[in-house]
C-alpha cells in the first residue's frame, strides 16, 4: 500500500535539458521496479518511516503482505462467512479458537478482515508473551503490528478503538494433541472478558475451521520442551523427522466465522456481580464458538477442500 | 496563590539541570527569592539565586527552609555513576534522604524530584505503556538505576509517612539533547552502536527543553503525585540509529550482558563507554503511559520523540564541524551578558549588577 504513493515521488527527479533539445530525466533506463525499490530502501536507510504506537511498520506490513495473502487465497483457501459481523469503525474484541502447533490462525482472522471487509481494518493479535522474550519472533510481531497478550495491553488497544482479537485456550490450545482437535481446551482465566466489560466491548466469536490439521500433533515430547523452555514439543508425522522440511504446514481447507457479537456493551451489573458474570459470559462464549465448529465439521467432507 | 511570590529551593544548582531550572525560574517573578544549594560551585553568575555551596547532609538546611519559609523545593542533584562509587551513593540517596528529613522537620509544602522511567525495568512481561502505579522492577545490576530506585523507595517511604510535604515525582523517558550528557546522550553519540541482534526495542525520548519546562511546570502548578513525561510517539531503536547515520553493531544479549558487567563503563572511552545502558533496555521495551502527564499535570512536550532524535543528531552532526572546547572564542553567552549589563547601566542601575568574566558554557557538568 505505501509502495505505491513512494512511486508517485518521481516529480522530486530532477531533469537535465540536452544540447540536442531533449530532456533525461534522472534515473531513466532504470527499470521503474528497481528505482521505485532503491528509493525505497534509499528512504528506509535514513530512517524517514512512521511505527504505530505498538510498534507496526505499515511499510514492512506492506511488503510481508503478499505472503500472507498466498497463505490466505491460495494455499489454504480460505472461506470467510459472517464478516458484516466485525463493525467497521469502533471498539471489539474478536475471540477465537486456537490450534495448529505453529499460531498461522491469528495471521488468517487479521488477513480475512483485511481481504473480506468492505472496510478493511488492522486486528490486532494477541500473542503470547513468551514470543516477546524470544529474539527476531517478538521484534517480528510487533514490526507486523501484532500485541502481546496483557490484559494492560488489551484494554488500551479497546479504549482506543481498535480491534483486538484473543484466543483464551492460549497455549493449550495451539499444541494440543490431534487426537483432540476440534475439542477446545480451558478458557483460562476470563481475562478477555474481563477487559470486555471494563472497556464495554462487544466479543465477536470467531470460530476456525482447518487449522487443526496443519499440524497434527501426534505427541509432546515435554522433556524436550522443558529443556528449550517451551510450552510444547511437537512430533508430527514430518516434524522433526524432516528436519526443516518439517515445519511446513499441510494445505487444508479453512474456514472462518466471524459469529453475531455478543453485546457487553450494552449489559448493566453491579459490581458485585462482576466475577459471576465472567465465568457465565466466558462459557457463554466458548460454547458459542464449539457450537460453531460443530455447525461447519457436520458439513465438511474433506480436511483438504 | 499566582499573585504572591513564593519563596523556592533548588538543589544541583552546580550542575546541568539545576541551572538550567533557576535560569527559567530568575524570569519569572512569582519564584522570589530563589535559593540554590549545591556542593559544587555554578560556574556563572546567576541574577537573582542565592547559591550556598553545602551539600545536602548540612544540618542547617532544616533552619534554611523554615526561615527562608521554602513553599517548594526541587530536588535536582544527582550524580550519574557507572560503577559502584560510596561518594555518589551517598550524596543522591544519602543525600535524598537527609533533604526530606529537612524538609519534613521544616513542613515545607512540596518536593519536585526529577526521576527516569527507567526504574520500571525493561522486561519482556511489561506491558506496553507501563502507568505510574507499576512496581517498580529496575534491576540492580546498574549502579545509575539502582541510585534512581533507591531514591525512589525514600520518597515512596515518605509519601506513606507524611502528609506534608506532598511529593511531585516527575519520571523522564530518556533525556536527549545537545548541552547534556546523560548516559543516553552518551550511547547514542557513538559511531558504532552496539545492540542486541533479534530485538528491536521501542524508546520514547525527552528533549532536555521539555525536562526543564516540565520541571518548571511543576514548580508553578499544584499537582502532587507521580508523572511520567516524555515526547508523543516512539521509534524503534533500529529507526533512531537510522536517523542519526550511525552504524549499529548487533550482538547477542549474553554478550552484551557479559561485556556490560565485566566492563563496567567507568572509563570515559572506548567500548565500555557505548553500553551505558542495561542490555535489558535494549532488548525489551520500556515505554511509559504519559495520560497523566496531559490529564492531571497538564503538561505539553514542545517535542516529540522524534523530533527530539532528528534535533540531537543535528546538533551531533553539527558538532564536529565546530572548533572543541579548548579553542579560543567568544562564548555567544558572554556577549549576550554584556549586552545585558551595557543595558543595565544606561537603565542607570549600579555597578554591582557586574559580573566576573564568564567560564565557558554549560559543557561538562
Amino acid at each position: 500500500m505505501e509502495t505505491k504513493s513512494a512511486a508517485g515521488k518521481d516529480a522530486r527527479v530532477p531533469v537535465v535539458k540536452l544540447q540536442n533539445g531533449g530532456e533525461y530525466r534522472y534515473g531513466e533506463g532504470v527499470p521503474r521496479g528497481v528505482r521505485e525499490l532503491l528509493q525505497k530502501l534509499a528512504r528506509r536507510m535514513r530512517g524517514e518511516y512512521q511505527v504505530d504506537a505498538w510498534g507496526g511498520d505499515s511499510e514492512l506490513m506492506a511488503q510481508a503482505w503478499p505472503v500472507f495473502r498466498f497463505l490466505y487465497k491460495k494455499y489454504w483457501r480460505v472461506t470467510t462467512t459472517g464478516i458484516e459481523n466485525v463493525p467497521a469503525t469502533g471498539r471489539a474484541l474478536l475471540v477465537a479458537n486456537h490450534s495448529g502447533v505453529l499460531p498461522y490462525d491469528g495471521a488468517m482472522v487479521v488477513m480475512a478482515v483485511v481481504e473480506e471487509h468492505p472496510q478493511p481494518r488492522l486486528v490486532r493479535a494477541l500473542y503470547l508473551s513468551l514470543f516477546a522474550s524470544l529474539p527476531v519472533t517478538g521484534m517480528a510481531l510487533a514490526k507486523m503490528g501484532q500485541v502481546q497478550a496483557l490484559p494492560e495491553n488489551a484494554e488500551r488497544l479497546l479504549e482506543n478503538d481498535e480491534l483486538a482479537l484473543v484466543f483464551p485456550e492460549g497455549a493449550k490450545g495451539v499444541g494440543k494433541p490431534f487426537r483432540k482437535r476440534y475439542q477446545l481446551a480451558r478458557f483460562g482465566r476470563g481475562g478477555f472478558v474481563r477487559v470486555a466489560l471494563r472497556t464495554k466491548s462487544p466479543i465477536i466469536p470467531v470460530s476456525i475451521v482447518g487449522a487443526e490439521e496443519i499440524h497434527p500433533m501426534l505427541m509432546n515430547v515435554k522433556p524436550l520442551a522443558a529443556l528449550a523452555g517451551l510450552p510444547y514439543w511437537p512430533v508430527t508425522p514430518t516434524f522433526p523427522w524432516l528436519g526443516p522440511l518439517g515445519l511446513i504446514p499441510l494445505p487444508t481447507k479453512w474456514h472462518i466465522h466471524f459469529g453475531a457479537p455478543i453485546p457487553i456493551h450494552e449489559m448493566e451489573y453491579r459490581p458485585a456481580e462482576e466475577p459471576l458474570l465472567v465465568s457465565k459470559i466466558s462459557s457463554q462464549v466458548r460454547e458459542t464458538i464449539q457450537k460453531n465448529i460443530h455447525e461447519r465439521l457436520k458439513v465438511r467432507r474433506s480436511v483438504f477442500w | 496563590m499566582s499573585s504572591q511570590t513564593r519563596s523556592v529551593l533548588v538543589t544541583g544548582v552546580g550542575h546541568s539541570w539545576g541551572k538550567k531550572l533557576v535560569r527559567l525560574l530568575e524570569k519569572d517573578k512569582e519564584f522570589n527569592p530563589i535559593i540554590g544549594v549545591d556542593f559544587k560551585k555554578p560556574e556563572e553568575r546567576f541574577d537573582r539565586m542565592e547559591f550556598f555551596q553545602v551539600d545536602l547532609h548540612n544540618p542547617l538546611l532544616a533552619e534554611l527552609l523554615r526561615a527562608a519559609k521554602v513553599q517548594a523545593v526541587c530536588h535536582l542533584l544527582f550524580l550519574e555513576a557507572y560503577a559502584g562509587n560510596e561518594e555518589y551513593f551517598d550524596q543522591n540517596v544519602m543525600g535524598t534522604m537527609d533533604l526530606m528529613a529537612a524538609s519534613v522537620a521544616a513542613q515545607v509544602p512540596r518536593v519536585i524530584l526529577k526521576s527516569d522511567t527507567k526504574v520500571y525495568g525493561a522486561g519482556y512481561a511489561n506491558p506496553m505503556y507501563l502507568k505510574e502505579e507499576t512496581e517498580l522492577k529496575g534491576r540492580h545490576q546498574h549502579r545509575y538505576i539502582q541510585d534512581r530506585l533507591d531514591i525512589e523507595r525514600v520518597m515512596e517511604r515518605h509519601i506513606r509517612q507524611h502528609e506534608i510535604p506532598k511529593v511531585t515525582i516527575l519520571r523522564f523517558a530518556n533525556i536527549i539533547g545537545n548541552t547534556v550528557a546523560t548516559h543516553v546522550t552518551r550511547y547514542l553519540d557513538s559511531e558504532v552502536i552496539p545492540c542486541v541482534f533479534g530485538h528491536d526495542p521501542l524508546f520514547q525520548f525527552t528533549h532536555e527543553t521539555d525536562v526543564v519546562r516540565a520541571l518548571y511546570h511543576a514548580m508553578k502548578n499544584d499537582a502532587s503525585g507521580v508523572f511520567n513525561v516524555s515526547g508523543d510517539g516512539v521509534l524503534p531503536l533500529s529507526q533512531v540509529i537510522r536517523i542519526g547515520g550511525r552504524i549499529p553493531l548487533p550482538l547477542t544479549g549474553g554478550i552484551l550482558r557479559l561485556a556490560s558487567a565485566v566492563l563496567r563503563p567507568g572509563n570515559r572511552k572506548g567500548f565500555t563507554n557505548s553500553i551505558p545502558i542495561q542490555a535489558d533496555y535494549l532488548m525489551y521495551n520500556c515505554l511509559s503511559d504519559t495520560s497523566r502527564m496531559k490529564n492531571v499535570l497538564g503538561f505539553t512536550p514542545r517535542y516529540s520523540s522524534r523530533q527530539a532524535v532528528e534535533d540531537f543528531y543535528q546538533h551531533m552532526r553539527l558538532k564536529r564541524y565546530l572548533p572543541g572546547d579548548k579553542a579560543i572564542r567568544s562564548d555567544p553567552k558572554s556577549s549576550e551578558r554584556l549586552a545585558r549589563y551595557i543595558e543595565a547601566l544606561q537603565a542607570g542601575h549600579g555597578p554591582e549588577e557586574a559580573c566576573a568574566p564568564d567560564k565557558g558554557g554549560e559543557h561538562g557538568n
